[in-house]
């Protein structure tokens, strides 16, 4: 891993307007807004995978779109290899599409299932590549093979695969144009632990083999953990902290994280069931709290917290965390 | 929530050799096979198994929910000293919610979209609970507030009339589990309580189910998929495959010393937090068609251990100790090798 950012996004924000009815435009209410992402930075480095972790609901998800321009962002700028990809034409995004894929969460919802998997995976190639006939089955069958299925399996349609073997076809079509960044978006969580743990060495396996940078996005921190270099935490559309993987497991600062990585169940701790457990739900980001978002649920608020927003600052050499609590030092 | 649990009691729940079966098209599904369960009162137990595994038709042959062309094709069902695979519809719905609930995977889907939260909790009350139901209909709300009020719903006075659309998923989950509690039943089975929802409001709605278990003095049967939840929550555990329990024990024993294949591919596939650079081994390959199998070892495509002898007929459970049972030939020849 070299230290030059693949990837740069700046100040990132996209917010949602809902739909609203026209006598509300009329009579000019206040349209209903929903901040999914908000002023997000933050870099990942060639052949990092950087682990985004948060509650449903949270932004996450959005945030990975936002950075391949699936969602056009509302402020703020992506850098990809040094240019500004937010200010490209769809033309000329197309020639950056090619080096940017998605592999998706639902592994049912995610394939055509008119489509043969020789077609879904062939599709990318037919758009971004012109390569003779020979060479685009080739490339099929290669990659089809990379990911641990067989090439006798082409002509078949996905209702024929199961669950981990449909994942399976939806990394080997986002990488079959042999991209640099891919962002998965919670690519394990609908599959069973022991084909779960089959897909995360895949993918560990893919990534050393073709030099990948993985944005992962997952709400399953141990997945996560186990795959990343560094975790971004968020919390109804902000970055709370950032880190790397060891220091943020050893050294929580947010507290946010710290009541997120107490609140998993681990299986080392038999018996034991004693922890902070936080109170109430996620408010709706329709109406965020003021000040910093988590004040109304964090057992350490102090006064300040419900009227200034939290800065972003580095606490120690690459640990950022945004909590009034960290700022005095 | 641990304690010692008075093995001279009579269980609460013993499941013998039950076998619930499928007629399909395609041939005859077992996704229940053989199963031996018992719980004793106060007692908590895990249940584990991937999709498939029969972990949900095997409860639901308990609460007698199991519908054409499903059916339970043979064994015995003890609750509280009776059978209930002999119950007519009538009198296993004098045990069903009040004796016996059970919460269900999916809470949305599991509440009824066009009934108010009052009307649902208090459905069970007027069905089962007499003495409530005598005082009349002022009583019976009362007491759904009361149910809403400790499953922590807050503002549950003025939530009444609302909807399970206008809750959050981990608050129609402690609806679900309101509903489930307002006969203080003996039992409670709460099939997947957490796996719809966040990992803070997890451990919200388990501390709660062991708050109230506690209380109540119930035992609770959870069925997941997270071994997390298993290893910090319950007593004991029952490891299910391909319709099997492959491997039943005191949850201590099951998590920190698994014996069967499975339960040790299991546990060596998730990752765990407190050891990143420990690497993950998968289970290779994927759980068998349930339709039509061969009299051998259901684990044997899958198996590290697996030899010729797993191919030849259906595998037996085994008693290792007072407390553990597993159903692996392997096992038991490497314990009389060690002894």
């Amino acid at each position: 891993m070299n230290n030059k950012p693949l990837l740069k996004v700046e100040n990132i924000s996209k917010h949602f307007h809902l739909q609203t009815s026209f006598i509300d435009k009329y009579f000019l209410k206040k349209m209903n807004t929903v901040k999914a992402v908000s002023n997000i930075s933050l870099d990942i480095k060639q052949g990092e995978t950087l682990g985004l972790i948060g509650e449903s609901g949270c932004g996450k998800s959005t945030l990975g779109r936002v950075i391949l321009r699936l969602h056009e962002p509302t402020h703020g700028k992506v850098y990809f290899e040094s240019e500004n990809i937010t200010a490209l034409n769809q033309l000329d995004l197309k020639s950056i599409r090619k080096k940017m894929q998605i592999i998706f969460q639902d592994p049912y919802a995610s394939l055509n299932p008119r489509m043969t998997i020789e077609e879904i995976v062939k599709l990318p190639l037919k758009i971004h590549e012109s390569l003779s006939r020979k060479e685009m089955n080739q490339r099929v069958v290669d990659i089809i093979e990379k990911v641990g299925l067989k090439p006798q399996y082409l002509k078949r349609y996905p209702h024929q695969f199961s669950g981990g073997q449909r994942q399976r076809i939806g990394i080997a079509r986002a990488l079959i144009l042999q991209p640099k960044f891919v962002v998965c978006d919670e690519p394990v969580s609908a599959l069973d632990v022991s084909i779960q743990a089959q897909i995360i060495q895949l993918m560990a396996q893919l990534k050393e083999e073709l030099s990948l940078t993985f944005l992962f996005i997952s709400h399953d921190i141990s997945v996560v953990a186990y795959l990343s270099d560094r975790i971004a935490v968020m919390y109804l559309g902000e970055l709370v902290e950032l880190a790397n993987v060891g220091e943020l497991l050893k050294n929580p600062r947010h507290p946010y994280t710290r009541i997120l990585l107490d609140a998993i169940p681990q299986v080392d701790q038999v018996g034991v069931h004693k922890r902070v457990v936080l109170k109430g739900d996620i408010p709706s980001p329709l109406d965020p709290p003021k000040g910093c978002k988590f004040h109304t649920r964090c057992p350490d608020a102090v006064e300040k917290c419900s009227a200034e927003i939290p800065e972003s600052r580095e606490y120690s050499a690459g640990h950022w965390v945004s909590c009034h609590l960290f700022h005095n030092n | 929530m641990k304690k010692e649990i008075d093995k001279n009691q009579p269980p609460l729940l013993e499941i013998n050799n039950l076998s619930t079966y499928f007629d399909t098209h395609s041939g005859l599904v077992k996704a229940v096979d053989g199963v031996g369960i018992k719980l004793y009162p106060g007692e908590c137990l895990g249940v584990v198994g991937e999709s498939g595994s029969g972990k949900s038709v095997t409860f639901l042959s308990v609460m007698g929910l199991i519908k054409k062309p499903g059916r339970i094709a043979s064994g015995s069902i003890k609750f509280d000293g009776r059978e209930l695979t002999d119950l007519s519809p009538r009198q296993y719905r004098k045990i069903r919610g009040k004796e016996i609930a059970m919460t269900l995977q999916d809470a949305l889907t599991a509440l009824n979209p066009s009934i108010k939260i009052i009307d649902q909790i208090s459905e069970v009350l007027r069905e089962h609970d007499k003495e409530v139901k005598a005082q009349g209909k002022k009583a019976i709300k009362n007491r759904a507030v009361e149910m809403m009020k400790l499953v922590g719903i807050p503002d549950a006075k003025n939530r009444l009339k609302d909807y399970p659309h206008q809750f959050s998923g981990g608050m129609r989950q402690r609806i679900m589990i309101a509903i489930a509690l307002a006969c203080k039943p003996k039992l409670l089975i709460a099939d997947e309580p957490t796996t719809a929802l966040d990992v803070t409001i997890q451990a919200q709605v388990l501390n709660l189910i062991a708050d109230i278990r506690k209380e109540l003095n119930m035992s609770v049967i959870i069925i997941t998929h997270n071994l997390g939840v298993v290893s910090e929550y319950t007593d004991k555990t029952v490891v299910m495959y391909a319709g099997q329990i492959v491997e039943k024990g005191l949850t201590r024993d099951v998590i920190l010393n698994p014996q069967h294949p499975y339960s040790q591919g299991l546990l060596k596939s998730i990752p765990r937090l407190s050891e990143l650079d420990t690497a993950i081994y998968p289970i290779p390959g994927q759980v068998p068609d349930l339709v039509n199998l061969p009299a051998m070892c259901r684990f044997y495509s899958r198996c590290s251990k697996r030899s010729e002898e797993c191919k030849k007929g259906d595998i037996q459970i085994k008693k290792l100790s007072a407390h553990s049972e597993v159903r692996c030939l392997k096992v038991t020849n490497e314990l009389k090798t060690s002894q």
